[in-house]
């Protein structure tokens, strides 16, 4: 049946739910959240939901039970349970690149039974890593003289990067102990700064190196890959066994890999029907792997499959990630909230802005419908945050007095240092305490972009100055984790994962490709040997561009 | 006088032996627990005075129930883990009527302030620290060879103890000059400093083998020309597979952490412990770069698992280290010792990359590789022309250093030594 849903959507402007989405904004606009909290005090209960260990807040949002009804409704007449359904399948539904996007594939249990031969690909390439990550563990794997690899660096970019390394860093309190002490490291920057400032902390006897690509073309990473390689063979030699031992590949390209000199055991794959930017649940993760340990990444897997089930079978109105959705939707084409911010209250989070960045941005920042006409709408907002802690000394006040409508989701753990692991445990006592100032914050801050002089006792607000005073009505989601652990984190990711789906569908975008970034890889291509002298003649280019290439090839003394 | 002696180390049965011998009536009361009373691995002679003793009745083994009341010298020689049981017997005595002070003389290495734990159970004796420092393989011979004696005495009945320990002593050590008398913490302290001492000359020398192999240096002349020096000497300036062994490791880890937990950033002995135990896979980075990082489904032959000669002992040994090693890359190991097979087997059980061999010759039987673990006298002078015949590839790893490179390599050997070129 659904062979066709590509063709059958439809603009989501004519439909009748976004019409009276319309109608009830302009209601909407002329409310405070204040009011809304009058008009129904128990909102808490009646916006929030509970799964496993993880809990979605969204009463501080402007919305009330017509308009959740309605934002439903234009979910269903966008046909969502039924794209829900394509997604869940192998068809090709990232319909510009002729893919699949199976990513959630990557997270089946190996007993599956549904999609038994998926699952069972998946799970070998996983017990491959696995088996790597237990060699390097157990300290025997080993460089070309014999010593063991004590330094592992992850050379990859955008989606070979970020998602393991937002993850790796966010999971340091689950790291786990290896027979000698692991550095796992991350390089990804074309202009080889982090490399260099690794490489040289490094000894080439002990660093093996991870080639993260999935076309294994991309030229940042092949470009810190032949550094890496230079720089072994400097010191160990050329030979055919220096890359056996300290190189590992990830691609969907063995044929590549082994062409670059990756020796088939150290060749780990992935498939053509996994995003980039979802990449991080496939071999993809071995930095999280490592750092986490086997048993750790299948807890990690297992937080994402709950969620997959979860975004299946829930229905619309109580299913996160599709509220997640609907309510960024709400804020973004019907209240006019242009961007949205990421705050963490954990420092472990660091990474996580970035990562959704990505996720978001490259997904859903397309102006071109399935049907090939241009969207008259707004898609995917600007995605920006940082951990809220540090944010609060920096943009908070043009969130809390600025002249720009922003929406926030606050992520939080409830329980933080209570593990007894060997990271912190010696200081325990005291970062729990910290723990709790930061939660304090946390909610200090929702509450007073929320209801702004409303939230100070009424006397003090009574007498301040306007430029003390706060508006409020900056709309905010909170999202509570029991802790921050493999199996929370897992579920986190694939919520924003599966949100940002269903914006896709209510948008009627293709969230799987990204013809915005190939281009300009190509006039890159096109300009490097102008910059190599091996091409003269610039005068096709623009002005400006000429102008420019001359001082950088210091022709230019204005 | 009689003599009571507490605890299953060496020490205990030197001591035990010894005090017999020249004697006294020694009441050798090895434990209660099995789990403190391991296997005492003694070597012949130690046995042969041991059993004599018995037979002649000057040793008596005996239970901690039966000990009676009138004895003039407790000694307590336990292994380092076996603290807890010390605890218990010292409280079992401090609740018999006996009449004090007693003599009480630790020789367990528990550590700093190990002996003033068991002291404070038993404050109205007079309490002395006899450091263990009985080497395995040449036991009774290591104790009575010693030039002076480490003795640490608590100020509180030093003149009765001092007298007491003289006497004990004097047949060993007859000179007033041969004791060196200090407090007990002092004397702990000395005890683990020279276990330091010598494992960090080893490692010394371990770190310059690897430097003259790539320089092209012999690491044997420099050893040679180390030794001849009188302020050095030549004791423990062997480069090899490292250093191994129960309680030599553990007085280093317990010095490492002592030094560590004192707050002065000190951090030579874990450089030392870290050389060593890369030390003992040494044989297998020679191994990988000869084979050029492939040893999948090789056969690798190893001579010797004690961790040291005349001992039957594999407690910390590289063999272990090297095992694992080996194991990781597939490869399957034929080994062979004089005495620590049945060690080995307790400890690995059967696995079909572990083949045990009762004969040398049977272990190198289409072998990639010969490594020599353990410097038995036996593997000195093997027969080159048949290890040629059954090794599938004449290659001698010698991790202790005892061939003659020329001599092997004239015999159509490829040979690795540890810093010989």
């Amino acid at each position: 049946m659904n062979q066709n849903i590509q063709q059958t959507s439809e603009f989501p402007k004519n439909m009748p739910a976004y019409q009276k989405l319309e109608q009830l904004a302009e209601a909407l606009k002329a409310q405070h959240l204040n009011d809304l909290f009058k008009n129904e005090p128990d909102r808490f209960n009646d916006y929030s939901i509970h799964i496993e260990q993880l809990t979605f807040d969204y009463s501080k949002h402007r919305v009330n039970q017509d308009v959740m009804e309605q934002l439903v409704a234009l979910a269903e007449q966008q046909k969502l349970p039924e794209w829900i359904h394509a997604l869940f399948s192998e068809q090709e539904i990232n319909y510009t690149e002729q893919r699949a996007a199976m990513h959630w594939a990557l997270r089946l249990p190996e007993n599956e039974v549904k999609h038994a031969d998926l699952a069972a690909q998946v799970h070998e390439q996983l017990q491959r890593m696995y088996g790597l990550v237990e060699k390097i563990h157990a300290g025997q794997f080993r460089g070309a003289t014999g010593e063991v690899i004590r330094d592992v660096v992850n050379i990859g970019v955008g989606g070979s990067d970020l998602g393991p390394l937002m993850t790796s860093y966010a999971l340091g309190d689950f790291k786990v102990q290896s027979r000698r002490s692991l550095g796992v490291h991350f390089v990804s920057t074309i202009d080889g700064s982090q490399l260099s400032d690794l490489l040289h902390q490094l000894r080439p006897e002990t660093t093996l190196f991870i080639i993260s690509s999935k076309s294994f073309s991309t030229i940042d990473t092949l470009s810190n890959a032949q550094t890496a390689r230079q720089w072994l063979e400097k010191e160990l030699g050329q030979h055919p066994h220096i890359l056996k031992s300290h190189f590992i590949g990830v691609s969907t390209k063995p044929e590549k890999m082994t062409e670059w000199g990756i020796v088939p055991e150290n060749q780990l794959l992935l498939w053509e029907w996994v995003g980039g930017r979802y990449s991080l649940w496939s071999c993809i993760g071995l930095p999280i792997a490592l750092t986490i340990g086997i048993e750790g990444f299948k807890q990690f897997l297992g937080g994402a499959y709950t969620v997959d089930r979860h975004f299946q079978e829930a229905p619309l109105h109580k299913n996160i990630p599709v509220l997640m959705a609907l309510l960024g939707v709400w804020n973004s084409n019907f209240l006019e909230i242009q961007t949205h911010a990421i705050l963490p209250y954990d420092g472990r989070l660091k990474y996580f802005a970035s990562y959704l960045q990505q996720l978001e941005m490259e997904s859903n920042g397309k102006s071109v419908q399935r049907n090939s006409e241009r969207v008259n709408y707004n898609t995917c907002p600007i995605i920006w945050g940082e951990v809220g802690p540090n944010a609060q000394h920096a943009f908070y006040q043009l969130l809390h007095q600025g002249t720009q409508a922003v929406s926030c989701d606050f992520i939080a753990p409830v329980k933080r240092y209570n593990a007894n692991q060997f990271t912190y445990i010696q200081n325990a006592e005291a970062l729990v305490e910290q723990h709790h100032l930061a939660l304090s914050n946390c909610l200090a801050q929702s509450r007073l972009l929320a209801f702004g002089n409303a939230a100070l006792n009424q006397e003090e607000s009574a007498q301040l100055p306007i430029y003390k005073q706060y508006e409020g009505n900056q709309p905010s989601s909170t999202l509570l984790l029991q802790e921050l652990n493999p199996f929370s984190l897992g579920m986190l990711i694939a919520l924003y994962e599966h949100k940002v789906f269903v914006q896709s569908v209510i948008w009627n975008i293709n969230p799987f490709d990204q013809w915005g970034v190939e281009k300009g890889k190509q006039i890159a291509n096109e300009l490097l040997p102008i910059l190599n002298r091996q091409q003269e003649n610039i005068s096709q280019l623009d002005a400006s561009t000429q102008g420019l290439i001359k001082v950088l090839l210091g022709q230019y003394y204005g | 006088m009689k003599i009571a002696v507490f605890g299953a180390t060496l020490q205990a049965a030197v001591m035990s032996a010894l005090w017999a011998e020249t004697g006294h009536q020694v009441y050798w009361c090895q434990g209660l627990e099995e789990t403190c009373a391991p296997g005492l691995t003694l070597d012949t002679q130690l046995l042969e005075l041991l059993s004599r003793q018995k037979h002649l009745g000057n040793l008596k083994e005996t239970s901690l129930s039966s000990l009676k009341e009138d004895i003039d010298v407790y000694f307590f020689g336990f292994n380092p883990s076996c603290f807890q049981e010390a605890l218990d017997i010292v409280q079992h005595l401090s609740r018999q009527p006996i009449i004090h002070p007693k003599l009480m003389i630790n020789g367990s290495t528990f550590g700093l302030k190990g002996t003033a734990s068991l002291q404070k159970i038993l404050a109205k004796d007079a309490w002395v620290y006899l450091p263990d420092m009985i080497q395995e393989g040449k036991s009774a011979e290591s104790f009575t060879h010693s030039r002076e004696v480490v003795i640490g005495i608590d100020e509180k009945y030093y003149d009765f103890a001092q007298i007491q320990t003289r006497e004990l002593l004097r047949p060993f050590f007859p000179l007033s000059q041969q004791y060196l008398f200090m407090p007990i913490l002092d004397a702990e302290f000395t005890k683990l400093s020279i276990s330091g001492m010598l494992a960090t000359r080893i490692s010394y020398m371990n770190d310059l083998a690897q430097v003259a192999e790539k320089l092209h240096i012999d690491i044997e002349n420099v050893r040679l020309g180390l030794g001849a020096d009188s302020r050095i000497g030549s004791s423990y300036l062997q480069p090899g597979v490292g250093f191994g062994g129960d309680n030599f490791s553990r007085d280093i880890l317990t010095l490492s952490e002592t030094m560590s937990s004192s707050g002065t950033n000190s951090r030579l002995l874990q450089q030392v412990w870290e050389i060593n135990e890369q030390q003992k896979e040494i044989l297998f980075r020679k191994l990988w770069n000869y084979y050029c990082c492939d040893l999948q489904g090789k056969t690798v032959a190893i001579w010797g698992a004690a961790f040291k000669e005349n001992t039957s002992s594999t407690i910390n040994s590289p063999v272990h280290t090297m095992l694992e090693a080996l194991w990781a890359q597939q490869v399957t190991v034929k080994l062979h010792d004089p005495a620590a097979l049945p060690d080995l087997e307790n400890y690995y059980g059967k696995r079909e990359d572990l083949i045990l061999c009762r004969n040398p010759y049977e272990a190198v039987q289409d072998a990639h590789a010969l490594c020599l673990m353990t410097a038995w006298k036996a593997y000195w002078s093997p027969d080159y022309s048949r290890l040629k015949q059954l090794m599938a590839h004449p290659m001698i790893l010698d991790g202790r250093n005892i061939y003659d490179p020329a001599y092997v390599r004239a015999q159509g050997f490829a040979y690795e030594g540890v810093g010989r070129i």
